[in-house]
Parts: structure tokens; sequence; C-alpha cells
């Protein structure tokens, strides 16, 4: 029995569990073609918003010229859903990026650690998450001198940071205590090298999982932001402001394709997200049936 | 009499736990009050740290900087930062949340105005979610992997993914613009409104008060848009929840037990296996909160209702100083009691859990 079964690498049992998630896969196939599209936007239409627009093409509906219909300023509204997915993908990744790094690093240290720095830590979090998410990113927004994509990346990401540092901290601390972390901590391995090299790897899988599904996050309330104003500032094609361009410009409801298409298009790029998310999930939580 | 003086005979622990529930709960209470304090001093100094001189907004581009110094002066905004935080604090306590740099009315007159409305759209948005999810979620583990099941969890994946306030326009653009069956924006008939005088402002509850079903319907017509479409992500979420809950309590001996008694399945879903499964649900709702106080910002700006989110959000475009921070500080404050409540039922209600 056991000479006959294959060697399995935990990437092979990753990889022949995800093929049985239905959800997983299907989410993976809308995120490829969601970054794809992203990535090719510069390359097959480029596009300048602040020059674009021909007024004598203003509020037409979706026809065969103009797949989405136009919007006030005859501007093509599937050219700039379509460069907008290169600016959403651009603040999901790169906020998520930054929250996973700075909160698990901390969360590490204050779980391996413990001590005055994870008492702290923990007063810290715990004050983060006394505030609603978007709340606090709208906070942070309104203090920085003007609203802009960066800021709302800023925002978006302080916000998730406590997140990590509590899911860090807590698999840190289910696995510190393991015979192999003792045998290397036996064997006289430096402290840091113990945790960065031993524990960290061990600990990686729910932070991955996370972040997937808080770039779904992040997605919806950079669009929530750009709505209300306080995000990206137009001509810029984000999503969430082209809605808003449309609800106080107050043409939403007489060319609703204005608004229909933008709102479509976070709607299908988070739950390919939520997909992937749960997809991954469901294949790398250890508790998961084989 | 002392503890040792009760029989031995009856166990002694529902005392002792009693005991510890209470000083469990006494804990928490205390430890909400730092938390608290943190709050209010990052939201002040938040605050403070907006770019941009009240003063100077409050009057203008042009006025003098004799006059600017002279509003600084009045406002306190010369004195110390921390003098500054603990007259804040101090007028806190007495009600005093200093008046709107922009309306001139009292801080608290508006949140008093505005904090029923956010309340009871908060509330029908949760029974909406609550209504939908459970009845789903339940559904889903039910039938499990079956097409309903693929259906229910399909819809709920669908409400997490959804932009509120792109939702919340879709619905007005369906049923307010092209059919007209629902009234596209504010909380009450502008006629009707003229003659009726709110006692708590949640203004379902002031029709009942006042016997006035016109108002009660009117009102409840009003609010079911924003109430759905602030209640959607909620819903999907307790669906999802429902149902890996409800799974795994179906799976248990107990449930097995109660079916092979020949109960029928009917009684074995409501009454054997959906106590245990509202556990987790609980904390969802809870948790939610925090999600709807935020998502009112977007929702109540699309319909144009006007409770704590809208008032914040127009405190910010404004730089409103004394709004931003009550309502902030309100909305945080009212986010840590509801998720104290939730720890403190989930204590109550699940006698596996130890408080130490």
């Amino acid at each position: 029995m056991l000479a006959a079964a294959k060697i399995e690498t935990p990437f092979s049992i990753i990889r022949r569990r995800f093929r049985k998630s239905a959800p997983g896969k299907f989410g993976l196939a809308l995120t490829i073609l969601f970054v794809a599209l992203a990535l090719l936007a510069p390359v097959l239409r480029p596009y300048d918003a602040s020059m674009d627009g021909n007024l004598s093409e203003k509020f037409q509906a979706p026809s065969v010229q103009h797949l989405m219909g136009t919007d006030d300023l005859g501007r093509d509204i599937a050219v700039r859903v379509w460069h907008g997915a290169q600016i959403s993908l651009r603040v999901g990744v790169i906020s998520v990026s930054i929250a996973l790094f700075i909160g698990s690093f901390f969360g590490f240290l204050a779980g391996f650690f413990g001590g005055w720095f994870d008492t702290v830590l923990g007063w810290i979090t715990d004050l983060m998450l006394a505030f609603p998410g978007t709340l606090l990113a709208i906070g942070i927004v309104a203090i920085s001198p003007k609203p802009s994509l960066e800021t709302t990346l800023l925002a978006i990401s302080i916000v998730q940071i406590p997140v990590y540092i509590r899911l860090a901290r807590g698999s840190v601390l289910g696995l510190r205590d393991l015979e192999y972390v003792q045998a290397a901590n036996a064997l006289g391995a430096n402290r840091l090298r113990v945790l960065f090299k031993h524990l960290v790897p061990n600990a990686l899988t729910p932070l991955l999982v996370q972040a997937t599904l808080s770039i779904a996050t992040a997605t919806l309330e950079t669009a929530g932001l750009g709505f209300l104003g306080l995000g990206a500032q137009p001509p810029t094609p984000e999503w969430g402001t082209m809605i808003a361009d449309a609800f106080r410009g107050a043409y939403w409801d007489s060319a609703p394709w204005t608004t229909i298409f933008p709102g479509l298009a976070i709607l299908v790029s988070v739950l390919g997200y939520n997909l992937l998310g749960d997809g991954l999930r469901d294949v790398l939580d250890p508790r998961a049936v084989n | 009499m002392g503890f040792e003086d009760f029989p031995r005979v009856h166990s002694p622990q529902p005392i002792k736990k009693g005991f510890l529930l209470t000083a469990y709960f006494f804990r928490r209470l205390l430890g909400l009050v730092p938390v608290l304090l943190g709050i209010s001093i990052l939201v002040f100094s938040f605050v403070r740290a907006i770019p941009g001189d009240p003063a100077r907004v409050m009057l203008g581009e042009r006025a003098t900087e004799a006059a600017v110094l002279q509003i600084r002066k009045d406002m306190g905004l010369d004195r110390p930062i921390v003098e500054q935080y603990l007259k804040y604090m101090g007028g806190l306590f007495k009600g005093d949340l200093g008046t709107s740099i922009f309306s001139q009315i009292p801080v608290a007159d508006d949140m008093k105005r505005r904090f029923p409305a956010t309340l009871e759209l908060s509330l029908a948005a949760m029974l909406f979610a609550l209504l939908v999810g459970v009845p789903l979620g339940i559904l889903a583990a039910v039938r499990r992997n079956s097409s309903v099941d693929n259906i229910a969890m399909a819809i709920a994946l669908i409400g997490v993914s959804m932009p509120v306030f792109w939702l919340g326009m879709i619905m007005k653009y369906i049923f307010s613009i092209s059919t007209k069956i629902f009234p596209p924006s504010a909380r009450m008939d502008d006629i009707l409104s003229f003659s009726f005088v709110p006692i708590t402002n949640m203004l379902v509850l002031d029709g009942i008060l006042r016997l006035n079903p016109a108002i009660v319907w009117d009102a409840m017509l009003h609010l079911v848009m924003p109430a759905v479409a602030l209640g959607t992500i909620p819903m999907a979420i307790i669906a999802r929840m429902t149902r890996s809950s409800m799974v795994e309590v179906l799976s248990q001996d107990y449930v097995r037990t109660a079916k092979a008694k020949g109960l029928v399945q009917r009684s074995v879903i409501w009454k054997h296996a959906l106590r245990n499964a509202m556990l987790p649900v609980i904390t969802v709702v809870g948790l939610s909160f925090g999600g709807l106080l935020s998502g009112a910002v977007l929702t109540e700006s699309i319909f144009a209702w006007s409770g704590v989110g809208s008032w914040i959000y127009e405190g910010i475009s404004q730089r409103d100083y004394p709004v931003i921070q009550s309502g902030v500080l309100l909305v945080s404050f009212v986010f840590v009691v509801v998720n104290l409540m939730v720890d403190m039922s989930y204590a109550l209600f699940d006698p596996r859990i130890q408080y130490r």
C-alpha cells in the first residue's frame, strides 16, 4: 500500500484539492481575466483621461460603437471601465500588501515574544478595531490635505493592519510551543531565526487566504470612498468616482448606463476575489476534509 | 450566612458560575473605560489634525487676521491641546457637544434628531438581513449540495460582493423612477411631515405611538429601499454563517439521535439544531452593526436619509469639526458597546464558555 502511494508534496495536494473546488476555479478564472484586462489596458488601448471626450457624442446609449454608452462629456464608458480595472487592481494589491507586510510582521513579533510589546500592540489593535472600518478610512482620508487615490490607498491599508496583526499573532501562538520549535530552540538556534525560518512559513496560510479576501474589501472601500468624493478625483476613471460623477451630475437616471457598468465591474471583480478566497480557504484549511 | 451553609446536595456549580458570570460582565464593563477614553483621545486628535483652520473656514477666506484670532479665542482654539481636550470631555459629560460651525445649531440637538433616524434604518436593515439570511442559510444547509444550496450561496456571495451605494441607486432606478412603487428619498412625505410632530424621531415607532396609520405606512414605504440596500451585506454574511453553523450542528450525534427517535425533520431542524446553530450567528449580527453604521454613510447619502451617516459626511465636506468629532465618537461608542453586548450574550448562552 505505502509503496504504491505517490509521494505528494504539499503543493501537489493543494493543486489537486483546488481542482475539485468549483467556486475556487471560477474565482481564479474571473481574477485572471480581470488582471489580464487590467495589465493589457495601457498596451492595447492607451488612454489619457484628461484628454478624453467628444461632446458631440454625449449621453449615447450602449451601441456597437460604444459598448457601454457614453457619459456627459461624450467619453466612452467601456474604455473608462476597462482602465478603471487597472486602478482598482493597483489599489487593492498595493494596499493589501502593505497591510499584510506591516501587520503580520508586528503580529509575528508580538505572538512570539509576548511581554510588554504584545500588550501594547494589543491595545493599539483593540483601539483600531473599535472603529468600524470604513469610518476609520473616511477619518484618515479626512485628515489628509487633499483627497486622492494615494490617500485612499494608505487609508485602506491602515484600516486592514490590525486584522493581520491579530491573525499573525494567533497563528504564531498556536505554533510556538510545538515540538519542532522546541527542538530548534534546544539546538540553540537564534530566536529570530526560529521565528522567521521555522514559524513564519507555517503561519502564512491563513494570512494569504485573508489577503485574497481583503482585496475584495479593499476594492469595495476604494469605490465607496471614490463615491463619497474622498478618493480618486475626476477625471480619473475610478469606478466609484465614475458613479459619483453620474449621481452628483444628476444624469444617472436619464443615462443609467453611466452607473450600471462601473457598478457591475466592481461587483464582478469583487465576486472573483471572494470566490478565489473561499476556494483557497477550503483548500488550505487543515481542518478541511481531504 | 456564607456559601458553606448551603446544603451540598445541590451542586455548588450554579452559584459559582453565576458569580463568575457577574464578575466577568463587571470586568468587561470596566474594560470598556480605557477603550472609550482611547477612542475619545484618538478622535479628538484626529479632528485637530484635519487640515484647515476652523475659524478661517467659519469666517471665509477674506476675513481679517484679527477677526480670525478673536474667533479662535472664543472657540478656545488658542488654548493648549490638553486643556481643549479636558474641556471637551467635561462638556461631553454635561451633554454639551459644542456648536456646529456651519449651522450654529448645538451638536447635541442635531445628534438627538439624527441618531434615531440611523437607529431606525439600522434596525430595519438588520431585520431584513435576519429574515432573509437565516432562512436562506437553513435551506442551504438542509438541502446541502443541491441546486437549492448552490442558488442560496450564490445569492449570498453576490450579496457580500455588492457595492452598497450602487445597489441603492439601481433599486431607486427600478422601484422609484421606473415604477414608482417606493418613494425615492427622504424619510417621510413632505405634506405629511408638516402636520406631524415626532416623539422619538424613529418615525415608524412615532406613527404607532401617535396612533396614525398613515404615518406608519408612509414611513415604512420610505424605509424599505434604504434598509434593503444597507442590509444586503449583513444578509449575505448571516446566510453564509447560518449555513456553515447549521451544517456542523446537523452532523452531530444528538441530531442523529433525534432523527433516529423518529422525530419529524421540521422538529429536528427548528427545535434541536437551530438553537445551537444560532450562536455564531449572534456574533455575526453584532459584528455587522459596525458595518451597518459605516454603510449608513453611503446609504444615507443615496436616499437623502437625515441620519448620522450623512451628518458625518456633511461634516467632513464642510470641515465642521464639532460635528465630525461627535458623529465619529457616537458611532464608535455604539460599535464598542454592541460588540460588548454580543460577547456577553455569548457568555450567557453558551454554557461551554469559561470566564476567567
